[in-house]
């Protein structure tokens, strides 16, 4: 499939331009339709598989390429593509959607370097609002994905040799991933704890690094062999 | 009652379905033997309580007759022959009276039998006096055969063997002064006599406590036998749904269920719960059996999705809880599931917006389960049905040592608390 649009970009450098990865052709086109309905967003590409992106993108000017990948978590199999998630993020933000994911491959997705998590039960307005965070370089915890850290931090918090991959939570951030994941929104989870919105926006960014720390280079440098292996083929 | 059936029989006799005659002979027969259509002929204890207080008129008749004799015999004996008659009509009139209300209620009652033996106490010595000779037999006087039959009735009236020996005893006190007092009677006359009273309604006791207990005994059998005539119709009903439903419903669920049709594994997982609901259904199984916690919160859930509420669950701390959730009481879960339900209902009907997020928090020391919704809110303080629905949450948390906390201001959501403590093993 060819780029989206190309020749709206000039008019419009403020849109959020936005590349789908969903292997399922019924689920993608209704991702499509929800993103293309917010004025602020253009989908500038559509894909199957991250390879397909990969091709479809490479015949593109510098300013087309996606602010946000919306990546669908689980592709033709059980195993979520995780590694296309660490891929992808060192070049751009990396939103993950699925039906439903396993909680250990849904934190596994945020430790390779997702900037948030939605379900495809979520609302449009919610996958649009996650797409802007995102796009502005911010992390959206939505409440399914709170629900799904709290879970898994608790759990691999119990053996200490753990706690070296950052998942010891203070608990003030984990009061934040508590409340957030009983739907509150920061500025409610903010009057909760009697903090303000901004101390609130810095809990979810502490979470978020916590559970990405030490991946930076991890991720450079998978970033730069899919690269290279892409400019190769 | 009566008028009613027979008016029935009346008009089914007019209709001219059948024979007019054959109609009413039906109707009046059900009248004496009671019939099902009668509420107080539906048991044969009630039975056998007519049974009775026709027996205890019947020997009031006796008793009658015996006065009749009495008298027939022995009228020109009688040194004041007017106050004498006079005496016997007022038994006559007592007894009658007496009759007619054990007759209409279809049973002894024991305030009129209370009241006829203490008529029978005091009529006794009346008698004794009005009659007292030098030289007669005994026979003249007539109170004592006719209160010898009468006494039966007090031996059929109560239930308790000391109320009638105790009222038994009265009437013998009374025989056996005016016997010796005004008739002269030798003890080895009236002692004899006054044991005869005491045989008469100890037996007539004994035999209606038989013929009481047989009663109930079929009473219960008979109940008994149409409990299981019931069941046994339910339990052929319930096997051929279950067929039914195993057939046609079950095993499409459960291809479902673990195919690949469907790519939603929350649905999937959902068609298997709901097929394993079915299953135990179908295979008799108890369904009240302590559910798990998950799945009464996925089922009330679904639930209110169907009404057109989209809800967030966020279970993932439970669903890893397998342990917890199996020691969890059923109690508990019922009531949780119960209250999130109530409080979904109240989003669904009171916010003004169609999404909630249900969240399962565990802690150490209790589970928490939180309803919110970013709608309309409402002030607790002002909005009095709001607190009438709130106190049906609570209270159903209460019935299991949980809280419930309501917290809501205008303009900025509902948010609704379920906290059970957890038991500390």
């Amino acid at each position: 499939m060819a780029p989206l649009g190309d020749s709206r970009i000039p008019e419009e450098p403020e849109m959020i331009r936005v590349a789908i990865v969903d292997d399922h052709p019924i689920a993608r086109r209704g991702i499509e339709q929800v993103l293309a309905e917010a004025p602020a967003l253009r989908v500038v590409a559509s894909a199957e598989s991250p390879a397909a992106l990969a091709a479809e993108l490479s015949g593109a000017e510098p300013g087309g390429y996606p602010d946000v990948m919306v990546l669908d978590l689980y592709h033709d199999g059980e195993e979520p593509c995780l590694e296309a998630v660490s891929q992808l993020s060192a070049g751009t933000r990396v939103l993950v959607m699925s039906a439903s994911g396993r909680p250990a491959d849904v934190l596994g997705a945020i430790r390779c370097g997702a900037a948030g998590y939605v379900t495809k039960q979520t609302s449009p307005e919610m996958i649009v609002s996650a797409v802007e965070t995102v796009a502005a370089g911010g992390f959206y915890l939505s409440s399914q994905l709170a629900d799904i850290l709290q879970a898994e931090l608790t759990r691999q918090q119990a053996p200490p040799a753990r706690q070296a991959r950052g998942g010891d939570l203070s608990p003030r951030e984990e009061e934040t991933l508590s409340l957030i994941a009983r739907g509150f929104t920061h500025s409610q989870v903010a009057t909760r704890m009697k903090v303000s919105k901004a101390t609130v926006d810095t809990y979810v960014e502490r979470i978020r690094a916590k559970l990405q720390v030490g991946n930076k280079a991890e991720l450079t440098r998978a970033a730069l062999e899919y690269l290279s292996d892409e400019s190769v083929s | 009652m009566k008028l009613i059936r027979r008016s029935a029989a009346a008009t089914a006799a007019s209709t001219g379905s059948g024979n007019a005659y054959d109609g009413h002979e039906a109707s009046d027969g059900q009248g004496t033997v009671g019939s099902p259509a009668d509420p107080d002929e539906q048991t044969t204890a009630a039975r056998v309580e007519n049974v009775l207080a026709r027996a205890a008129v019947f020997f009031r008749v006796a008793g009658l007759a015996q006065i009749a004799l009495a008298a027939a015999f022995d009228a020109g004996r009688y040194p004041r022959p007017l106050p004498t008659f006079g005496l016997i009509t007022a038994v006559a009139a007592e007894s009658v009276l007496w009759s007619a209300v054990t007759l209409r209620a279809r049973r002894n009652q024991p305030a009129a039998t209370v009241l006829d033996t203490v008529f029978m106490v005091a009529a006794i010595p009346v008698g004794a006096w009005l009659t007292a000779p030098r030289d007669f037999h005994t026979w003249v006087h007539f109170m004592y055969p006719f209160s010898l039959i009468a006494c039966i009735a007090l031996g059929v009236t109560f239930t308790r063997l000391r109320t009638v020996a105790g009222l038994t005893i009265l009437i013998v006190a009374s025989y056996t002064t005016s016997a010796v007092l005004q008739h002269h009677d030798p003890l080895w006359n009236s002692a004899p006599n006054a044991l005869s009273y005491i045989a008469n309604t100890t037996v007539a006791w004994a035999v209606a406590r038989h013929l009481r207990s047989s009663g109930r005994a079929a009473d219960a059998s008979r109940a008994a036998a149409v409990h299981h005539a019931d069941e046994l119709a339910r339990e052929r009903e319930r096997a051929r749904h279950a067929r039914m439903l195993h057939d046609r419903v079950l095993q499409t669920l459960e291809t479902l269920a673990h195919g690949d049709w469907f790519p939603d594994a929350d649905l999937r997982a959902h068609l298997a719960t709901e097929a394993a609901w079915l299953r135990a259904l179908v295979e008799g199984q108890p369904l009240d059996q302590p559910a798990d916690l998950l799945t009464a919160l996925q089922v009330v859930v679904q639930g209110k999705t169907r009404i057109g509420l989209r809800v967030d669950f966020n279970s993932t701390q439970l669903r890893e809880a397998a342990q917890l959730r199996s020691t969890l009481p059923a109690a508990i879960v019922t009531a949780l599931a119960e209250a999130t339900g109530e409080a979904l209902t109240n989003v669904a009907k009171h916010s003004g917006v169609d999404t909630a997020t249900v969240r399962a928090t565990l802690t150490e020391h209790e589970i928490v389960i939180s309803v919110l919704d970013h709608g309309c809110g409402f002030d607790a303080r002002t909005v009095r049905p709001r607190i009438g629905l709130s106190h049906s949450i609570t209270d159903r948390l209460a019935e299991v040592d949980g809280v419930a906390r309501i917290d809501s201001a205008p303009g900025s959501g509902t948010y609704v608390e379920l906290a059970v403590r957890l038991e500390r093993a």
